[in-house]
């Protein structure tokens, strides 16, 4: 290896029939990544999955496994292994046997299979659960069973489609902290699937957000929250407010934009220029409440205050703007707001929070 | 729970009444004849013996049951043989799936006597075969076909098949590909795949066909009467023979009962067995 890339996917395109269910993807993973593939039911996350793994041809373009192509390999000789979504676990074989059989396959001894099948168990923390059968077992230990068997074959990659979709949401949370450690103590490739954002941010060291079988953006968890480069993205991750725009004028240093009948000032970023259509993003985190006008130039809007929604954590303060679009703020229960509906208010945020996005 | 049960018993109730006449009673008519004596002429005579069970215990009724055994047991192998890989091969195309399983039913509809007389037309000595054969030149008289042992496995082989693929089809249909995908992703082969994953999760449909196979093979009596002619009969053209023909109902019935205990005996241990294994 040249570069530390240990998977390359090269404009691949997958196809069925007329649909195109994967549109020129390209994608560099590092050794040693936890890469996820995040986006809506459909987009294609498992196509792509499945053409690394080799359950699906690719129609055009080529996929790279440390250093080689693997177009002529058939799945039984690439050295990925899969966690399946419905884990797919030998029903007729005890939770030893299944793990055991990616070894057996490769003819080791007795002796170190069995040597192998303690460490693994021992990893997924499943002791003493070698001689039941999969149904036998929850849900939550199935799955553990599914990644060991898949660990204990030492792959180059290891590919996870949705793993903890079954879960409920406590033991998922609990999973996503425990695979990510998993993952960093091995140093494992591994490349995620998921449509859940939360679990994507939570676990991944980069995102590739897709769409409708096209990649919208690659970048760290970070990145793909804070400065989502497409409407797409900003919208798919997070919460977000999302106003339609347009430039005014604009600077090195400043701009400003008609939104929703106001002139606010923007975020300067390279590419603007008067006339030009722009989408405003505001997370409700970023944005607070004010009674009059901010008189230090914070760009707000103005609207009437609709109700507050309890959910926890937060509370969703919910404004209508005069054109009759809602803008959604999130405050801290704590500042228990004496607003009552109808109240004029003015929603503010800081000009550089907001993002401003010109695709 | 226990309404359901009720109801299901009520629902199933015409289906029981028609169980217990048509099945039950005449079995049970069957094992009483089995042990009564025989007037001469081929009545009844209502007196306890044992007499008939220890001629169905002579030695040439042991070897023609033996012999029966052996070929159902040969005809279910065969069956199994040609009809997995063609049960496997329905159940993965997409394409005239339907046409082809059609034509597995098409059988079911016809008469096995029928289906049968189309096998002596195939290979009698001036049949479709020997015609042929001898107008393409590659004979000068006809080859003995019909009237050989080898006709009868042919015939029985070909009328039960069709037995054997439904099963089979059935369980290869409801197998889930994603553990042929996890097989294969595990590094295992596609040959590996199939004896390790394929083949033990089909189990069911094989342990199914091979039975519904192999146990009307051993009763049948009318392929082997008229593809065997008079030289190769096997259990089923005794029993029927002594019913019909030597008006003996008392041999025919204690050897139909023996074949049936020996029957139940075997398949109730391999259930047992296969259970003990908790294979599935
Ligand atoms: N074997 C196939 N034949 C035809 N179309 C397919 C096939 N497999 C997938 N598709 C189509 O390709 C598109 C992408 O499917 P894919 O399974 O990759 O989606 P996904 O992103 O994994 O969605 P989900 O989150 O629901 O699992 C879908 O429109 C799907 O209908
Ligand atoms: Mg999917």
């Amino acid at each position: 290896m040249s570069d530390n890339n240990m998977v390359k996917i090269k404009d691949v395109v997958k196809s069925f029939g007329q649909h195109q269910a994967v549109k020129n993807v390209s994608i560099d993973i590092k050794q040693g990544e936890f890469l996820t593939l995040l986006g809506p039911s459909g987009c294609g996350k498992t196509t792509t999955l499945r053409m690394i793994a080799g359950f699906e041809s690719i129609t055009s373009g080529e996929i790279v496994i440390d250093g080689k192509s693997v177009a002529s390999q058939h799945p039984y000789e690439r050295d990925v292994n899969t966690v399946f979504q419905s884990y797919a676990l030998f029903p007729h074989m005890s939770v030893e046997e299944n793990i055991a059989f990616g070894l057996k396959m490769k003819k080791y001894s007795k002796a170190k299979i069995k040597e192998e099948v303690e460490r693994v168990l021992n990893l997924v923390q499943l002791e003493g659960y070698g001689k039941r059968k999969p149904d036998q077992l929850s849900g939550g230990q199935n799955q553990r069973v599914a990644i060991a068997r898949a660990l204990v074959n030492n792959p180059k990659v290891l590919l996870l489609d949705e793993p903890l979709g079954a879960l409920d949401l406590k033991l998922r949370k609990q999973m996503q902290i425990e695979l990510k450690h998993l993952q960093q103590k091995l140093g494992m490739t591994f490349i995620y699937v998921t449509h859940d954002q939360e679990e994507a941010l939570t676990m991944s060291d980069r995102i590739a957000v897709m769409n409708d079988g096209h990649l919208e953006q690659l970048g760290t968890s970070r990145e793909i929250y804070e400065t989502p480069k497409t409407k797409f993205v900003a919208d798919f991750i997070g919460e977000t407010n999302l106003f339609e725009g347009e430039v005014v004028d604009s600077s090195e240093i400043n701009a400003v934009a008609s939104v929703e009948g106001n002139q606010i000032p923007i975020k300067p970023i390279d590419g603007l220029s008067p006339n030009k259509d722009i989408t405003l993003t505001i997370r409700p985190e970023l944005t607070w409440i004010e009674g009059s006008e901010p008189s230090n130039g914070k760009p707000s809007l103005q609207g009437k205050y609709v109700e507050n929604i309890y959910v926890g954590s937060v509370q969703k303060v919910i404004v209508a703007l005069p054109s009759g679009k809602n803008i959604v703020i999130n405050e801290s229960p704590m500042n228990a707001s004496d607003l009552s509906p109808g109240d004029e208010v003015n929603v503010c945020w800081d000009v550089d929070k907001a993002g401003v996005l010109t695709s | 729970m226990e309404r359901s049960t009720k109801k299901a018993y009520t629902l199933l109730s015409p289906s029981l009444l028609l169980f217990l006449v048509f099945l039950a009673v005449p079995v049970i008519m069957i094992i009483i004849i089995s042990f009564t004596k025989n007037d001469g002429y081929g009545g009844i005579i209502y007196e306890f013996t044992l007499q008939n069970y220890k001629i169905a215990l002579e030695s040439l009724y042991l070897k023609i049951f033996l012999r029966s055994v052996y070929w159902s047991f040969l005809i279910t192998v065969t069956c199994l043989l040609i009809g997995y890989p063609f049960a496997y091969f329905i159940s993965h195309i997409k394409k005239y799936k339907n046409l082809l399983l059609f034509l597995v039913i098409i059988p079911f509809w016809t008469n096995l006597l029928v289906r049968t007389y189309a096998w002596i037309i195939l290979l009698q000595n001036d049949g479709v075969i020997n015609g042929f054969l001898k107008a393409m030149g590659f004979i000068e008289g006809p080859i003995q076909m019909l009237y050989t042992p080898g006709a009868i496995l042919v015939g029985l082989i070909y009328g039960f098949l069709p037995f054997m693929v439904l099963p089979l089809y059935t369980s290869i249909e409801k197998l889930d590909r994603s553990y042929l995908e996890a097989a294969e992703d595990l590094g295992a082969s596609p040959i590996k795949t199939f004896f390790n994953v394929t083949v033990p999760l089909t189990m069911p449909g094989i342990i199914t066909g091979c039975f519904i196979t192999f146990i009307p093979a051993l009763g049948i009596f009318v392929v082997p009467d008229m593809l065997g002619g008079s030289k190769a009969i096997m259990i089923g053209n005794i029993i029927r023979d002594d019913f019909q023909i030597n008006m003996n109902w008392q041999l025919g019935a204690s050897v139909s009962v023996l074949i049936m205990t020996v029957v139940l005996a075997s398949v109730f241990i391999f259930l047992k067995l296969s259970n003990n294994k908790k294979a599935f």
